[in-house]
């Protein structure tokens, strides 16, 4: 146990008959389109959403905000991890959430190791246009990069033939009906984490 | 019939056939065609009504430079219907007229309104009786006007903003252009190029072959691999190669190592009387009607040129089976007196020095003018060149070229003299906004002598051609009336949009961000009434009567979400150094799993922010701030160790962590239903802070009270948040627990006496005169932030103080209401309510020091009346903190 | 929230590289903090309210919300050119850490 235990949603347990199952910022904005949900890693994932082949065509967002994140200082230089630069002092790492201990051995020399999965909201982009959705959000065209994104700072990472947006889970909810927005005007829309290619899935 | 047999390169397409409503009757017309094409090819000559005189107008340009072609289509306002293809049931009308186009009953204006309407009449006439302004105003602007937009609005059509980066953008789809985009695109530049019709060509389609080169070098450069947009308006050219293209319905924002601006030229009117007769036209405009849409314009023509391209268009002409009666090259010999005569608007005749020919159609070429507007909006300099009479843009600024037209290759045109005949009034400079030569030679004389005021003062330029068509023919006659020569009148500052564009394509797809707590739908569902804080969504109250929600908290347990409090991680060997640099009380004494509250001041010694500070260990501090003061605190803190450089890092953690207030005597009941942890007095004392499992969840328990009741403040994963809420209400159904908002907190909180930053404190507030002197460390090493301005304070004597009071009458003030001490304004309340516990008005107000007493007495305006307060020293509520404690 | 850029400006963060500018927040001209451990009123009101407020290249601080790092650059007034952006390291904070024998070096800004 750390002093920063309660950062972490994965160490949340069953205890007391309480059975702790933790949600994501876009939850409700994916069952408005009816989506089904699983409970996986401790959160309630959305993994099937109604007509997602029809919107996989052109493009399809899904929720990925249950992979583990860690803040890593200074940045890390571990090959084999997702790691996103923000500067020389700072790294985040996502990664399966299954997959915590070992990522968190993997970083062992760090300075600075904090548990960030509770923080950003995850959104893959997926599809022949999910470069065209991305333009219709942001400036970026260099990825991974951050920057302003309707509106709001977020980061922008390559992810396989596909895209994942990463913002403050408190704007999750509002930038997850933007997007699905901008995907429905490309005549696409919401999809389930399970409709993602292999390569963009986790 | 003005249809022409089948020609082997037109671009309409017979077998289609498109029809749409003009005034209300159907129109055919082919596919290929233009909405103008179709509707000059139907037989309509009159097209649209000037701005001021309501003459009668035809097309003139067929390019989308003038304004004589348009009409309202499909409710969208001014449309130039000579560029806009023909679409299947569209409805089309003219516009600015009373009757109807052929019949304009504001016609009046054009035969009596002469004198009465020089340039800038409006302000010198209708200024009396002033009673009549609104009438006035009503009438001159019912009459003087463009399109009309429908109240009830056209439906919007949907716009999207996209981004796109390019090595080179080239802006103009002509030949110039497409060659410079494909050389681009082949020596490996990603390359886009952006023309402003439906498509590239420029200048080639006119031709009778051109569209075939112009189909030519659009496979190459497609094949290079350039991205073309068509149609695309560059709305203007900003630093660092950012150009927006009005797209259709996108607003494409393009940013560019390298602009190209290869925008061509823009045809000349000639200056004579009549030169805006229905019927008199420019050389690319007949040309376009000739080649593209197989059209006979007239039967008979008379061509004045000063260039090429009359020539040109008088061998089109005569291709088409015109009858040429007239050609006049005005490059040879001296310039004639010319005058062109109309029959009810439309031309009839053309005199030359006195000699009349019939004609029903008048061809007219002034040195093609390069189309610099871009290129001076962006920086670049405009020279006068005298041998061919046209404007040159030079000095451009890095990374940004000229190409073709634009950048002065027009050939070896006449410099025409500015007007060709005096004789007659009517010689239109600016046709967008009927000035005349004669109103701008009265302007001069009135005195508006420099360019920019004339301009400002006679309207020249400010129409929908923004000056294409009518800016050098101005100067020119500037030159001619003035004796200044052309470069040292200069011509008038471009800026952007000078092409028309809707306000709805700028306001793109408007959203707004919204921040939610991670309770945010369990607030909804609870039937919450939301109320922004800064850019978050938080729960007002959850019922009509907040007074009983704040009771609530006294009975029994209230649960407040607090998530939305600004959370930061200071971190590191020196973290403890670094707070006590920045707070005025001390922090590195603070022992491991205590919390204290903290307040930041700048150096000007003003308030801040507040919030607790807990020491999680030797090297951890957990911080909170203010809700919308987050961002601006982990700024503060980094600015401050950019500087300082101590060892210590600093971390956001504000959306990562829920935070929920449990407050009440119940409260540590609760808490032993949903953990197994040790909630007694003992176990977690008033300030201690520690890690616990609530429901499940790790948590980290603040035992502080803002709301002045047994509370224990959990901070936990947000995504957890609405597990522990649901836990927390379920489970403390049997003690009465009930959700309280914002504004029963207000109560409470004052009930205790607690400062609010930014409603009890302003931007003047120290820590002296906002009672909380014993914030103040100065024995302190280091100098802290706001040491010096909060001792000056101190030294110089106390002023003002933040005291409590409570409201005998029962009057409730409003907050901001004046104190008010002999008749002068002596400070504000700046908090009040009526608590419904103490059963009695309390707030807190800013007094002077003086009357800082237990009962001292001041008064307050209400309702226009003074009303006594009588002040309240400490927490109006359990003042010695015992249920705090409990 | 930030509004679509009325300003087209470009600076270069030391982390981020270009950034348009509505990424960025631009917290004014680089100040000196006094240095005396009790400077004077008019040394403190100086210090508080009165800026350079130079036409010509300005040093300045500006904080990137993507990296959320602080650096300096230096700005012309009149053309908007930045000339060049750092990161804060000992050379510009000589005094650096205890901030006050050196501090007559050190650099602060009252960040608005």
């Amino acid at each position: 146990m750390t002093v920063l235990d309660f950062l972490s949603p994965s160490l949340a347990r069953d205890e007391g008959g309480f059975h702790p199952v933790a949600r994501s910022a876009a939850e409700r904005v994916f069952a408005a389109a009816g989506a089904l949900f699983d409970e996986r890693d401790g959160w309630r994932v959305p993994t099937v959403v109604p007509e997602e082949d029809t919107h996989l065509e052109a493009v399809g967002i899904a929720d990925l905000s249950h992979l583990g994140k860690l803040e890593v200082r200074p940045a890390p230089d571990s090959p084999g991890l997702t790691v996103y630069r923000l500067s020389p002092r700072r790294a985040l790492v996502l990664y399966p959430g299954s997959e915590r201990a070992a990522v968190v051995q993997g970083l062992a020399g760090a300075r600075l190791l904090l548990d960030v999965t509770a923080a950003y909201t995850v959104l893959a982009v997926t599809g022949s246009e999910a470069r065209t959705l991305i333009a219709r959000l942001t400036h970026l065209h260099q990825f991974p990069s951050g920057g302003e994104v309707a509106h709001v700072t977020a980061h922008v990472l390559p992810s396989g033939e596909g895209f994942r947006i990463l913002v403050a889970q408190e704007l999750g909810h509002y930038l997850a009906e933007v997007a699905l927005d901008r995907a429905q005007a490309l005549g696409g829309g919401l999809v389930g984490v399970d409709a993602l290619p292999e390569t963009e899935r986790a | 019939m003005t249809r022409l047999a089948p020609q082997p390169y037109e671009l309409i397409d017979r077998s289609i056939a498109v029809t749409f409503l003009f005034d209300g009757k159907p129109v055919t017309a082919f596919g290929g065609d233009t909405i103008g094409s179709a509707l000059y090819a139907s037989g309509r000559r009159v097209f649209s009504r000037s701005f001021k005189y309501h003459r009668p107008r035809g097309l003139m340009c067929c390019s989308g430079h003038c304004a004589n072609c348009q009409m309202t289509v499909d409710g969208e306002p001014s449309i130039r219907v000579c560029v806009t293809p023909v679409r299947e049931g569209a409805v089309v009308k003219g516009q600015n007229f009373v009757g109807s186009l052929d019949r304009d009953l504001m016609q009046v204006t054009d035969k009596l309104g002469g004198p009465f309407t020089p340039p800038g009449f409006y302000y010198k006439t209708f200024i009396r009786p002033r009673r009549l302004w609104p009438l006035y105003e009503k009438v001159l602007r019912g009459a003087a006007g463009l399109g009309r937009l429908d109240p009830r609005g056209t439906p919007r059509p949907r716009i999207d903003v996209e981004h796109r980066h390019a090595d080179v953008l080239v802006v103009g789809g002509g030949e110039a252009g497409l060659r410079t985009a494909t050389d681009a695109a082949s020596a490996g530049r990603h390359v886009i190029l952006v023309e402003e019709g439906p498509e590239v060509g420029g200048a080639l389609l006119a031709d009778p072959d051109g569209h075939l080169r112009a189909a030519e070098l659009k496979r190459r450069a497609l094949a290079a691999g350039v991205e073309l947009l068509a149609p695309a308006i560059a709305i203007g050219l900003f630093e660092y190669g950012f150009v927006p293209v009005a797209c259709e319905n996108r607003l494409v924002r393009i940013r560019a190592e390298a602009v190209v601006v290869a925008t061509g030229i823009v045809e000349q009117p000639l200056v004579f009387p009549g030169n805006d007769l229905v019927g008199v036209m420019l050389p690319d405009g007949v040309r376009r009607l000739v080649n593209r849409f197989s059209i006979k314009p007239a039967e008979r023509a008379f061509v004045l040129t000063a260039d090429d391209r009359g020539l040109a268009a008088a061998a089109d002409l005569e291709r088409a089976g015109v009858e040429l009666v007239g050609l006049l090259d005005l490059r040879e010999g001296q310039p004639p007196n010319i005058e062109a005569r109309g029959h009810k608007g439309r031309v009839e005749a053309v005199s030359v020095n006195g000699k009349l020919t019939r004609t029903d159609l008048v061809v007219m070429s002034g040195s093609p003018q390069p189309n610099y507007k871009l290129l001076a909006q962006a920086g670049a300099r405009v020279e006068y060149d005298e041998t061919r009479g046209i404007f040159i843009p030079t000095d451009l600024p890095a990374s940004v070229t000229a190409v073709g037209g634009a950048a002065g290759e027009v050939g070896e045109p006449a410099v025409t003299t500015p007007v060709l005949g005096y004789t007659g009034e009517k010689s239109f400079i600016c046709f967008c906004e009927d000035q005349t030569a004669k109103d701008l030679k009265y302007a001069i004389a009135e005195g508006f002598d420099s360019i920019e005021l004339s301009k400002r003062y006679t309207t020249v330029t400010m129409g929908p051609c923004q000056g294409r068509l009518c800016h050098v023919n101005s100067i020119r006659v500037y030159a001619r009336a003035t004796g200044l020569d052309e470069n040292a009148i200069g011509t008038t500052t471009a800026r952007p949009p000078h092409t028309p564009i809707t306000l709805g394509l700028l306001a793109g797809h408007p959203e707004e961000p919204v921040k939610r707590t991670s309770l945010h739908n369990a607030h909804e569902a609870l039937g919450a009434r939301m109320m922004w804080t800064g850019a978050w969504k938080r729960p007002h109250s959850y019922g009509a009567d907040a007074g009983a929600e704040a009771r609530q908290v006294h009975r029994a347990v209230g649960l407040i979400d607090v998530s939305t409090l600004g959370k930061l991680l200071v971190t590191g060997p020196e973290a403890g150094a670094f707070l006590d640099r920045v707070y005025p009380n001390r922090f590195s004494d603070l022992k491991a799993g205590r919390v204290r509250y903290g307040v930041l001041t700048g150096d000007a010694g003003r308030i801040m922010d507040d919030g607790t500070v807990a020491r999680l260990d030797d090297e951890t501090f957990y911080v909170t701030t203010t809700s919308t003061g987050a961002d601006a605190v982990y700024q503060w803190f980094t600015w401050w160790n950019a500087v300082w450089q101590l060892d210590a890092r600093f971390t956001q953690l504000t959306g990562a962590i829920a935070a929920i207030n449990a407050a009440g005597p119940k409260a540590r009941e609760l808490m032993e239903r949903v953990s197994a942890d040790d909630f007694s007095n003992e176990g977690l004392r008033y300030l201690d802070a520690r890690q616990v499992r609530v429901a499940g969840v790790p948590a980290l328990a603040l035992r502080i009270g803002f709301v002045g009741e047994l509370g224990y403040e959990l901070h936990f994963p947000s995504p957890h948040g609405d597990h522990v809420w649901e836990t927390l209400l379920e489970q403390g159904r049997e003690l009465d627990v009930a959700p309280f908002g914002l504004e029963p907190q207000r109560i409470l909180r004052l009930e205790k006496g607690h400062v609010i930053v930014g409603q009890d404190t302003d931007s003047e507030s120290n820590l002296h005169e906002a009672a909380m002197p014993w914030l103040v460390k100065n024995e302190k090493e280091f100098e802290w932030v706001g040491k010096w301005a909060t001792q000056a304070a101190a030294d110089r004597g106390l002023r003002w103080m933040l005291v409590g009071f409570e409201s005998p009458s029962g009057a409730i003030p409003v907050e901001g209401g004046q104190v008010v001490i002999d008749g002068v304004s002596s400070g504000r309340v700046t908090s009040v309510r009526r608590s419904e516990e103490l059963g009695k008005v309390i707030g807190l107000a800013i007094v002077p020091h003086a009357l800082a007493v237990d009962g001292g007495r001041f008064d307050v305006q209400v309702n226009g009346k003074a009303v006594p307060m009588r002040v309240h020293l400490g927490p109006f509520f359990d003042p010695a903190g015992e249920r705090l404690k409990a | 929230m930030w509004n679509i850029a009325d300003m087209s400006l470009l600076v270069t963060c030391p982390n981020c590289g270009p950034r348009e500018v509505e990424e960025l927040r631009c917290a004014g001209e680089s100040t000196k903090r006094p240095a005396a451990a009790a400077p004077s009123q008019r040394e403190l009101n100086e210090y508080v309210y009165f800026r350079d407020n130079v036409w010509g290249v300005q040093r300045e601080w500006w904080f990137c919300r993507v990296c959320e790092e602080w650096f300096l650059a230096e700005r012309h007034t009149y053309t908007n050119e930045v000339v060049r952006t750092w990161h804060p390291g000992p050379a510009d904070s000589p005094g650096g850490r205890d901030g006050s024998e050196a501090a007559s070096q050190q650099e602060g800004a009252q960040v608005l």
